[in-house]
């Protein structure tokens, strides 16, 4: 569908070849980062500890890492965490002519809220999640940016957020294993709205406005375990996978053009909707862990992540992360932590249809929480980074240098219930 | 959806599997935050029973006044001013001791008894307010447990009085029993130290304004109760505080450096008489 749409596009703008370079710089598919598992960090000493959580899970963010890790939470617990700033920047080098085209998105999602109770030798938890949150607007204007373009002006407002809620349930099932099942109900929104106006030198117009809009209806279930042969050793695994019920898209397009290269001006006008259902076949994800715990004040992760894609164009990915806590006392904690985020997109080559874009990035965070008797907060800052290639008009020959960089500060608070 | 049907079916057969596995402690998971915390609710805990045990011996030594009236009257003065304090976590008990020998008493973990020679001699609530404030900044600031050396000598993952009045074992209960008997003797004939002495009253007269009440009454308590002192009414006192004069002499250098003299709180001397008037 949006090889189509695209398609489409192009053999509007075929006649505007030179103007093709501005037109297709736009973000296009219906995503606004599905090409990385790993954009936001959930949870607060997850988060702060890269995202390595797996073998740990022992509190209510274990919902969503591991739900048999919450078979050893300490105790009752309600927990909230927000991203209080996340903001990423997109740089294409020399991707207009010798200038720079930068995308910023900035988002404030409260991106984890959960309640764990433990009941006997059972733990129920319920969990919120936001696993996925881009909020992208731009307002550009160019003056004079090509020999054949007067003025360009292009505004942008594209908004794709995913939603995860549901129960979770773990037990221990001897000594040393537990296992657990998370039900998530997956709904993600997205809207992208663009508009530009374009004048040439020679007096042509060009006008155009795009609408899409999407949802998606699914279930992910999520099944963990967690072991421990080992004394000071815990080890764990979990697997997921979204499966999606439904995914209606709505797009529409109108374009206005005059032309005057022939001396003679000629209206053309495009009006379109374009309506489908194709779901997403979502990745199989598993996860595999360990963690060390040699003193009640230090702890050491590491996480490797498979994901093995499920649709064509998409190759398998292994992401990996550690993180490491340690008490300066009893109140007060740090974490450190290390993760990739490697792209699913396998390589480009010539049959790869552009824009298309081609970059791993690499995170660190860090995070300090205080401690009472009852209560923790915790902040947090994530930052990532990323160099790859993009190939932004037709043909793969001419890709950009792009850099991504991202920085999250969070701020969590939990309570004993 | 072949897929779904497979996760759900696997977590039902889990789910239902295995209901009687008890969960592994997994002790070391705790986190230093947990396990400071659990002891620190375990030493409250022992400190609890600790200070029962000598209450019950303040009780043995003295009969306890039996006018609900008046301990509800005291009951109410006190836990107004209990709530200053930073230990949510205790519930404090007060009662009255039927004796003409003039002092209060404070056993750990929250017991607060004043006697009714002090209640005889006391003129107005700001007093009462005020001796019993002194017997709180004892509770709150341990002063018992830390001179019976109870306090852990590492804070930081430990409580000491868990430490050692921990576990029922039978060396446990005579330690405990030992140490009662140590705070007992504490209370009614070595005292505390002086510097323990002077900062409960400081921190009473902190307590007094927080609360409303005229600072300067519980000064003229102490003053009047000077004579008492030297005509042996106050056996105890004597032995286990401060000269009068000393805590006179800190106390009003207190109140003249912070300037507490110019502060007028509330006395409710009717009030307090009205309930007084029997003794």
């Amino acid at each position: 569908m949006v090889r189509k749409m695209k398609k489409d596009l192009s053999n509007l703008w075929l006649p505007f070849n030179v103007l093709l370079i501005i037109i297709c710089i736009t973000p296009s598919g219906l995503h606004a980062d599905d090409a990385h598992y790993k954009n936001m960090l959930i949870g607060e000493r997850a988060a702060t500890m890269g995202g390595s959580y797996v073998a740990v899970s022992d509190d209510s963010t274990g919902c969503y890492y591991n739900p048999g890790g919450i078979a050893y939470a300490v105790g009752d617990s309600l927990s909230g965490s927000g991203n209080v700033m996340h903001q990423m920047k997109t740089v294409y080098h020399q991707a207009i002519g010798t200038k720079d085209w930068v995308r910023d998105s900035e988002a404030l999602v409260p991106n984890y809220f959960s309640v764990l109770k433990k009941f006997k030798s059972y733990s129920f938890c319920f969990s919120y999640v936001v696993p996925e949150a881009f909020i992208e607007h731009q307002d550009l204007v160019f003056e004079n940016p090509l020999s054949t373009v007067k003025k360009y002006y292009q505004s942008l407002h594209s908004e794709d957020i995913t939603y995860l809620m549901g129960p979770s349930a773990a037990m221990s099932l001897g000594e040393d294993i537990s296992i657990g099942l998370t039900l998530y109900y997956h709904y993600r929104s997205f809207m992208r709205q663009q508009h530009y106006f374009l004048e040439s030198t020679d007096g042509s117009y060009q006008v155009f406005y795009e609408s899409k809009k999407q949802r998606e209806d699914g279930l992910m279930p999520k099944i963990g375990a967690q072991w421990s042969p080992l004394n000071l050793f815990t080890f764990g695994v979990a697997l997921d996978q979204t499966i999606l019920f439904n995914a209606p898209y709505q797009g529409d397009l109108s374009y206005h053009s005059t032309d005057n290269s022939t001396g003679t001006v000629s209206l053309s006008t495009t009006m379109n909707r374009t309506k489908t259902e194709l779901k997403r076949n979502m990745p199989l994800h598993i996860v595999f862990g360990a963690a060390y715990f040699p003193t009640p004040s230090q702890l050491y992760t590491v996480d490797i992540d498979y994901y093995q894609a499920q649709e064509k164009g998409r190759a398998d990915v292994i992401n990996y992360s550690g993180g490491t806590e340690y008490y300066i006392n009893p109140t007060n904690a740090v974490r450190l932590g290390l993760f990739t985020n490697y792209t699913n997109l396998p390589q480009a080559d010539s049959s790869t249809t552009s824009p298309y874009e081609y970059i791993d990035i690499y995170g660190v965070s860090f995070g300090y929480t205080s401690y009472s008797s009852s209560s923790s907060l915790t902040f947090g800052t994530i930052y990532t980074s990323g160099t790859g290639q993009a190939w932004l008009y037709e043909g793969l020959t001419e890709s950009r240098k792009m850099t991504r960089d991202s920085l999250t500060f969070l701020f969590s608070a939990s309570s004993n219930l | 959806m072949i897929r779904l049907q497979i996760f759900m079916l696997l977590g039902f057969c889990i789910l239902s599997f295995s209901f009687t596995f008890p969960v592994n402690a997994h002790e070391f998971r705790l986190r230093a935050n947990h396990i400071f915390w659990k002891n620190q609710e375990a030493g409250t805990e022992k400190e609890i029973d600790f200070g029962r045990g000598v209450a019950a011996k303040i009780l043995g030594k003295y009969p306890i006044f039996k006018d609900e009236e008046k301990v509800n009257y005291v009951s109410q003065i006190g836990t107004g001013i209990s709530a200053q304090l930073g230990r949510p976590e205790l519930r404090y008990y007060f009662g009255i001791l039927d004796t003409e020998d003039i002092n209060a008493y404070a056993a750990p973990g929250g017991y607060i008894f004043v006697t009714t020679g002090a209640l005889k001699l006391m003129r107005n609530e700001a007093q009462l307010a005020g001796v019993l404030a002194h017997e709180l900044a004892h509770i709150d600031q341990k002063h018992i447990v830390k001179q019976l050396n109870l306090q852990s000598s590492d804070r930081s993952l430990t409580s000491g009085i868990a430490q050692i009045l921990g576990g029922a074992t039978l060396s446990a209960k005579i330690a405990l029993e030992r140490l009662n008997d140590l705070a007992f003797k504490m209370l009614m004939e070595e005292g505390l130290s002086k510097k323990d002495e002077a900062d409960a009253d400081q921190k009473a007269l902190e307590m007094l304004i927080s609360t409303g009440y005229d600072p300067q009454s519980y000064l003229d308590y102490l003053l009047s109760l000077k004579p008492h002192l030297e005509q042996g009414q106050a056996k105890v006192l004597s032995k286990t505080h401060p000269t009068i004069d000393t805590r006179i002499k800190l106390l009003s250098e207190f109140i003249s450096r912070h300037e507490l003299d110019l502060i007028h709180g509330k006395k409710n001397e009717k009030r307090f008489k009205q309930f007084m008037a029997s003794l």
